[in-house]
């Protein structure tokens, strides 16, 4: 099953973002997407949730084609998708447990249940989710806006597993955060997957991150799909771009050894 | 100068006419769903409460710069008794909610657009997408008929002030007593004047929520796309309502002459 | 009004003046950018044009309709419409109506710009340049705005009496000349400089307003958001408030 894209393209206006896009990710599996800045990686998990559609091609998640379906259709979709935002994104009118919660309360999810859920239950799962991103109950009544930017983004993760997602999307999850809290969000998207069998799709620049968590990279440049392996197969990549990122990589290991050469 | 003309043309039209898809797409949803009444009477009391002190700071000088104004002019031609009339006439039909309606377009239109435009830009929208929620049922509707009902609370209020405002001011400044000021008032006004002035008013606060709500949802670009979702928003609300204006302003008298006789005379 | 309300306003009152005192220092400080300020003047003027035009012409429109409806009513004559209506656009409507619609179209987009330029840290590195921000950002667009409302100013009482003299024209039957007779009985060449005084004087306000509110934004998006709007509703007040002070004045003059 997973989520597939089919020669999938897209441009704004004269740009061309997507050019003749395949891949396939299978279920339980972490795809870390690499690539520079503008090469088309956020737009690539837009269209999974349909925000974005695509002008030729289409998109499969799990057995339905997204492209092709309409908002209220989507809402379905959408509810077996987490997408974790660049930003902490965060709904800055409601406290820390309103925005957890928030996704528990939306129709679709009700629809999903036996029966609804009560306020006990609720609180249960998103103490739950938060000490799953080492948050404690104490900031489930505090404005996000009385948090500091790593503790949002942790907070942000916890909402968007609440709902239980099949996918979840990351969109640079750990850009503007502390190595440590690096590392648990690295951590715990491993978890995921492997004890919930949960699909992950990670944006990133970070090839540190996708050598450690990932099961297969995709690198993209200019529209195009680089290259696409596992993590082995990436090491020994001839393309200059893949070699590039991964000497950055060595740099930050090997420091001492790189200056020795020069 | 041509060029300037047609690509202004152009922008304007297009504006509009996204404006109107928008709002047929709140009205569809308005309809379709089941409403949220307790969000929509949260909205109408932290928008009105907001804008009350200074829409009636405003009201009063409005009133002040009129009977000012008009005394000028009266004076001339010694009609001094048609103050009260004209003052209550013209605040309440046509400047009234043409000055105090500029405000709101800067007190409710700009914090709208700020306010939502925020949301887009940091992804707050995309969020609530993503969780499944329809972010037009669950942030839109709510402030569109809020928006439309507080314009209509706060214009009423204004104008009442502003009417208070004329009377203080003629007191102080020009020596005519109060009485004296609402003597000529029944000879200017009737149930039409009022009529016109709420009708007025609500087709201004649809155009403050409208134009707000649609500026501040379309944002993008970061902090920069904030500032300029802002600015249009106040730029084009005061246009909008220029516009309506002009439209509305003879409507009543129009119907009145035109339309009731020719209801008689079918009758 | 509570009390940290209260005092946020008197704070704000406050830094607005002191930038107002430290831009008119800046008169003295020779030599004037003065590529910017005409820059900024076509900007502003130029840029607003189109608005303006619309707005003002459509306010003509409506004033005279109401006006005589208003005389027909009461007096059963539209006789006096014309020196009626000359009056009042001359001194109140020709002159009002632009200065707010310059609020939102200049006011709110210089906020939102020096907002922008003080959250994205633009601001400190002007600074750290040793480049003054208040000469190189305020002054010029007061002097821009200063002259481009001033113009403006008389250009929208110019195109509101033309659409007035249109309408009495063609709906009441008024001549040209006689209208334009009317009109020489009651105005008078004060009268235009005093619209000229009124439109200096908002378009002195407006910038000062606008970037007193930019420079202290606080905060990302949020703040610059919350600077424009707080901007947008201090200046729409001034300039209501002066109107009516100045019209106090003039008429006591």
């Amino acid at each position: 099953m997973g989520i597939r894209f089919n020669c999938v393209c897209k441009r704004f206006g004269p740009k061309i973002i997507l050019n003749d896009v395949s891949f396939e990710v299978s279920d339980g599996e972490i795809l870390f997407i690499l690539g520079k800045s503008g090469a088309g990686k956020s737009v690539t998990l837009k269209h999974i949730v349909g925000v974005l559609k695509p002008d030729s091609g289409s998109v499969f998640v799990g057995d339905t084609n997204v492209s092709i379906l309409s908002d209220e259709a989507l809402t379905a979709v959408r509810r077996q998708c987490g997408m974790v935002f660049q930003h902490p994104a965060l709904l800055d009118s409601l406290t820390v447990y309103q925005n957890v919660s928030f996704g528990l309360r939306t129709p679709q999810y009700l629809a999903s249940l036996e029966r609804p859920l009560t306020e006990n239950e609720i609180q249960k799962i998103v103490i739950e989710k938060l000490s799953l991103v080492n948050l404690g109950s104490d900031v489930l009544d505090k404005m996000p806006s009385a948090l500091s930017y790593g503790m949002q983004k942790r907070v942000s993760l916890a909402r968007t597993l609440a709902p239980s997602p099949r996918y979840l999307l990351f969109d640079e999850p750990t850009t503007g955060l502390d190595p440590i809290t690096t590392n648990a969000v690295n951590d715990l998207i491993f978890e995921l997957s492997r004890k919930l069998n949960v699909t992950s799709i990670v944006v990133s620049h970070d090839m540190q991150c996708a050598l450690k968590t990932a099961d297969r990279i995709l690198v993209l440049d200019q529209a195009k799909i680089l290259t696409i392996g596992s993590v082995s197969e990436i090491k020994q990549s001839n393309e200059k771009l893949v070699k590039d990122f991964l000497e950055e990589t060595l740099a930050l290991f090997l420091p001492s050894s790189i200056g020795g050469h020069g | 100068m041509r060029e300037l003309i047609v690509k202004s043309m152009n922008r304007f039209f297009h504006e509009f006419g996204s404006i109107c898809l928008f709002v047929a797409t709140i009205v569809k949803t308005v309809f379709c769903t089941r409403g949220n009444a307790q969000a929509i009477l949260a909205q109408i009391s932290s928008v009105s409460y907001r804008s009350v002190s200074t829409v009636a700071f405003a009201g009063i000088f409005v009133g002040a710069i009129l009977v000012l104004q008009f005394h000028r002019i009266l004076v001339q031609y010694d009609g001094e008794i048609f103050l009260g009339g004209l003052n209550t006439s013209a605040v309440v039909r046509e400047v009234g909610p043409l000055l105090i309606s500029f405000l709101l377009a800067g007190k409710i239109g700009a914090f709208t657009a700020a306010e939502l435009g925020t949301m887009r830009v940091t992804e707050q929208i995309d969020a609530i997408q993503c969780l499944g929620t329809n972010p037009i049922q669950y942030l839109i509707v709510p402030r569109w008929i809020a928006i439309i009902i507080s314009s209509v609370i706060l214009l009423v209020i204004g104008l009442v002030i502003s009417i208070g405002g004329s009377m203080l001011v003629s007191n102080i400044l020009l020596d005519i007593n109060p009485l004296q000021f609402a003597s000529s008032i029944g000879q200017f006004t009737d149930l039409s004047t009022v009529a016109s002035g709420i009708f007025k008013s609500a087709v201004y606060g649809t155009i403050v929520a409208s134009v707000s709500c649609y500026e501040g949802y379309t944002a993008s670009g970061g902090a920069r796309g904030v500032g300029k979702a802002v600015t249009q928003a106040a730029v084009y609300i005061n246009l909008y309502i220029i516009i309506a204006n002009t439209l509305t302003s003879n409507m009543f008298e129009f119907l009145q002459d035109v339309l009731v006789p020719f209801i008689k005379g079918a009758w | 009004m509570n009390q940290p309300v209260l005092a946020e306003q008197i704070h704000r009152v406050a830094s607005t003046s002191s930038l107002f005192r430290k831009t008119l220092l800046k008169f003295a400080d020779s030599p004037w950018r003065w590529k910017e300020i005409f820059a900024s003047t076509s900007q502003m003027g130029v840029g607003s044009l189109p608005i303006i035009t619309l707005s003002t012409a459509f306010s003509g429109l409506v004033v005279t309709n109401e006006i005589a409806w208003h005389m027909d009513k009461v007096l059963h004559t539209v006789d006096m419409m014309p020196g009626f209506t000359g009056q009042f656009i001359l001194r109140e409507l020709g002159i009002v109506i632009p200065a707010l619609l310059l609020v939102s179209k200049v006011g709110a987009s210089t906020t939102a710009e020096i907002s922008t330029m003080k959250v994205t840290e633009q601001i400190d590195a002007l600074k750290l340049l040793g480049i003054d921000p208040i000469k190189y950002l305020v002054f010029p667009r007061l002097i821009a705005s200063i002259i481009s409302t001033a113009a403006l100013t008389i250009y929208s009482v110019a195109i509101t009496l033309a659409c007035a003299i249109a309408v009495a024209t063609f709906r009441y039957h008024f001549s040209v000349a006689e209208y334009l007779n009317a009109l020489r009985h009651f105005v008078t060449f004060a009268d235009l400089f005093y619209a000229l005084i009124k439109g200096a004087v908002f378009g002195t306000v407006i910038p000062i307003i606008s970037c007193s509110y930019g420079f202290e934004c606080k905060g990302g998006a949020e703040g610059v958001g919350n600077a424009t709007t707080n901007a947008v509703v201090a200046s729409t007040i001034a300039v209501i408030f002066l109107d009516f002070a100045l019209t106090l004045l003039f008429t006591y003059l």
